[in-house]
């Protein structure tokens, strides 16, 4: 195993691979800082340049792209509150406040790092779990998967605020809006009114945009101000994000480990994973009264996630030819065209260089992101101190333009507009929003593998031991969750923190 | 917080939710029985959390009125916070109404023609932008929309005219 490795990287580091690492390295930052596009269209759009390449030439383009796609989407989450991909959306949660109180640069500093922990982390799992790899996958069956969901859908008591009663509602709401379009197991079309394009549902982007990027942008312009206005430390922070993130190392380790596992598993999806892990971190750290206004372990625990999904989600994509996601989904196809075919039998030793070129190429692409995130941020950050009355009028142009790219249809923007209403007035009504995107992304996944567990199992499934762990783990971290509202441990005072942060 | 306005808002909204509720309960009763749970049970729940939110935006919309019997002081207070408040949401509005009318002007002559536009008189009237810069702004933004869609191959929206 050592000395494929070694094979591996030395076929990766000719000079010539390295060029694509880069360029898909540099197509993947661009595609994650553009709100809306995101992997898979990456993967779309090279498609039909892996036509005819070396097979470790293409994996280093496809791959490189692939990894820091939920690096790039950092961007726009912290510096303007819109997710680039939907996984950034629980990055805007802390990492945009902290913009707004000036701190991007901490905020960008910290995620980077993390992102490129987690990227590393998620490659080193690959690279370990290959031998063991198959019974992993396989000891994960529906009714596991349906309480992974309801794990995550739990967290919509804890993400709402103190106000429990309006997020679960907002939840609930989310799940009734996953649930248009053609059900998962029946031929009911639910909810469509006979319209063609609810037929096939709403689109996760569309929501996502609606919810995050339609309200932030209209209050930023209805308020005329700059994101922020504290010049000094706008980027200048970004060795203290560094330090940050240093110091969270069990935060990175954690959401790392989520974004692995959880990837793994297909049918989760890299949105539901960040929130998981956005979720799991504010209710295992210390003081959190924070969380969603600014702390900046809001930020580490879902970026070092994000970027360990990719690592996680390979390995049914590779081992099982199972996509993780839609990205993945992609890159099946992709190599195909370079004479790759996924399977059970890429475990075999002979395909071992391949496999392995695809653990360094994710590594090193994970590192050079990073890099390249670094030296952008700076100028990038500039960004936050343009009144948004100038820059508003340009967002709102790639909104319409990004919400139309989900499905290519009209109902996308008519959608993206009306949810965008709704959100505009729950943000001034402090509704919460977060468990809304995490009741849409989460229950079509629930529906689902529970619909499965009961045609296959009957009530048998619910005595799997897998499913009572998950289960007490459900309970013990709703439990905890209301106990730290209720009774917030030594809660800082807003003045102080806000001291501390200019 | 507890303005006339928002405070109609707050139950609308719940209201709303009621509905909504109500409503999707209705619909899926029609559904098979394979596709009715989720859908139905969802709606309950929106439905019960919903008219626990009505009531409870009803009780607290009524606090204050009481306390105002008493000195009037409340009555003072409620002005000055909604003069505050009202321009706010009303501007939040007519944001959200301009991007509506720009999907709208897109619909009619797509996006190559009404980006620009948009993005202009966004500028001249949103931030008082010199017409010159408003014209060089229309003009990046277009040189942006066509070199995406071209470099990406990226379909864009059409609109009836265009």
């Amino acid at each position: 195993m050592i000395d494929a490795a070694v094979e591996a990287l030395g076929i990766i580091l000719s000079p010539d691979r390295l060029l694509w690492i880069l360029a898909g390295t540099c197509l993947g930052l661009f595609l994650g800082i553009v709100p809306g596009l995101g992997g898979m269209v990456g993967m779309a759009v090279l498609l039909p340049f892996v036509y005819g390449m070396d097979p470790y030439s293409g994996i280093a383009l496809l791959i490189g792209m692939m990894a820091v796609v939920q690096t790039g989407d950092t961007f726009p989450a912290v510096l303007i509150g819109v997710p680039g991909t939907v996984g950034g959306a629980a990055t805007i949660m802390d990492g945009y406040p902290m913009a707004r109180s000036g701190q991007a640069g901490r905020a960008l500093g910290a995620a980077f790092f993390a992102s490129m922990l987690g990227g590393l982390f998620g490659a080193a799992v690959l690279f370990a779990i290959l031998p063991i790899a198959r019974p992993l996958v396989l000891s994960a069956g529906s009714p596991e998967l349906f309480m992974l969901s309801m794990f995550g859908l739990s967290l919509v008591a804890v993400l709402s605020r103190g106000a429990p009663t309006k997020g679960i509602l907002s939840g609930l709401l989310g799940v009734l809006l996953a649930t248009v379009g053609l059900a998962p197991a029946s031929t009911d079309m639910r909810y469509t009114f006979d319209s063609i394009y609810l037929m096939s549902g709403i689109d996760l982007v569309v929501v996502a945009l609606a919810l995050f990027a339609i309200p932030e942008i209209v209050e930023l312009v209805s308020e005329g101000k700059a994101i922020t206005r504290n010049r000094a430390k706008l980027s200048g922070g970004m060795p203290q994000g560094v330090r940050d993130t240093m110091r969270n190392k069990r935060l990175v380790l954690q959401g790392s480990a989520i974004g692995t596992v959880l990837g793994i598993l297909p049918g989760i999806g890299g949105s539901a994973i960040n929130w998981i892990a956005y979720g799991v971190a504010k209710q295992t750290v210390r003081k959190n009264n924070r969380f969603g206004k600014g702390d900046v372990r809001g930020v580490i625990a879902p970026e070092a996630a994000n970027n360990s999904t990719e690592g996680g989600q390979l390995i049914p994509t590779l081992l099982f030819g199972i996509p993780g996601g839609g990205t993945s989904a992609i890159l099946l196809g992709g190599l195909v065209l370079l004479g790759i075919q996924p399977g059970p039998e890429m475990a075999d030793p002979a395909h071992m260089p391949i496999l392995l070129t695809i653990v360094w190429t994710l590594a090193i692409a994970n590192v050079l992101g990073t890099a390249l995130c670094l030296c952008l941020a700076r100028p990038v950050s500039l960004l936050t101190l343009v009144p948004a009355r100038l820059l508003g009028p340009f967002l709102f142009v790639v909104i319409i333009l990004a919400s139309y790219q989900a499905t290519h249809q009209w109902g996308d923007i008519v959608v993206v507009l009306v949810l965008g209403l709704l959100a505009v007035i729950m943000k001034r009504l402090d509704w919460p929003r977060v468990p809304l995107l995490i009741g849409f992304v989460l229950g079509p996944g629930a529906e689902r593998y529970f619909t499965i567990s009961t045609s296959r199992f009957g009530s048998d499934w619910l005595t799997n031991p897998g499913v009572i762990v998950i289960a007490i783990l459900i309970v013990g971290s709703v439990f905890l969750g209301v106990r730290r509202q209720r009774t917030p441990g030594m809660p800082m005072p807003d003045k102080a923190l806000e001291e501390e942060a200019r | 917080m507890n303005t006339r306005t928002e405070t109609g808002l707050r139950i609308g909204m719940a209201a709303l939710f009621v509905l909504v509720g109500v409503g999707g309960a209705l619909l899926a009763r029609d559904f098979t029985d394979v596709g009715r749970w989720f859908p139905f049970y969802a709606s309950l729940g929106i439905a019960c959390m919903a008219a626990t939110v009505l009531v409870q935006e009803i009780v607290a919309a009524r606090r204050p009125a009481e306390a105002d019997d008493g000195t009037g002081a409340g009555a003072v207070t409620d002005d000055a916070s909604e003069a505050d408040a009202e321009p706010t949401l009303r501007t939040n509005l007519l944001w959200w109404l301009a991007v509506a009318a720009f999907a709208a002007t897109v619909y009619v002559v797509g996006l190559f023609v009404a980006a620009p536009a948009f993005v202009a008189l966004a500028l001249r009237y949103g931030a008082k932008v010199r017409w010159r810069n408003c014209a060089l702004a229309a003009l990046i933004i277009l040189g942006a929309v066509y070199g995406i869609s071209e470099i990406l191959s990226l379909p864009m929206p059409e609109g009836l005219l265009w």
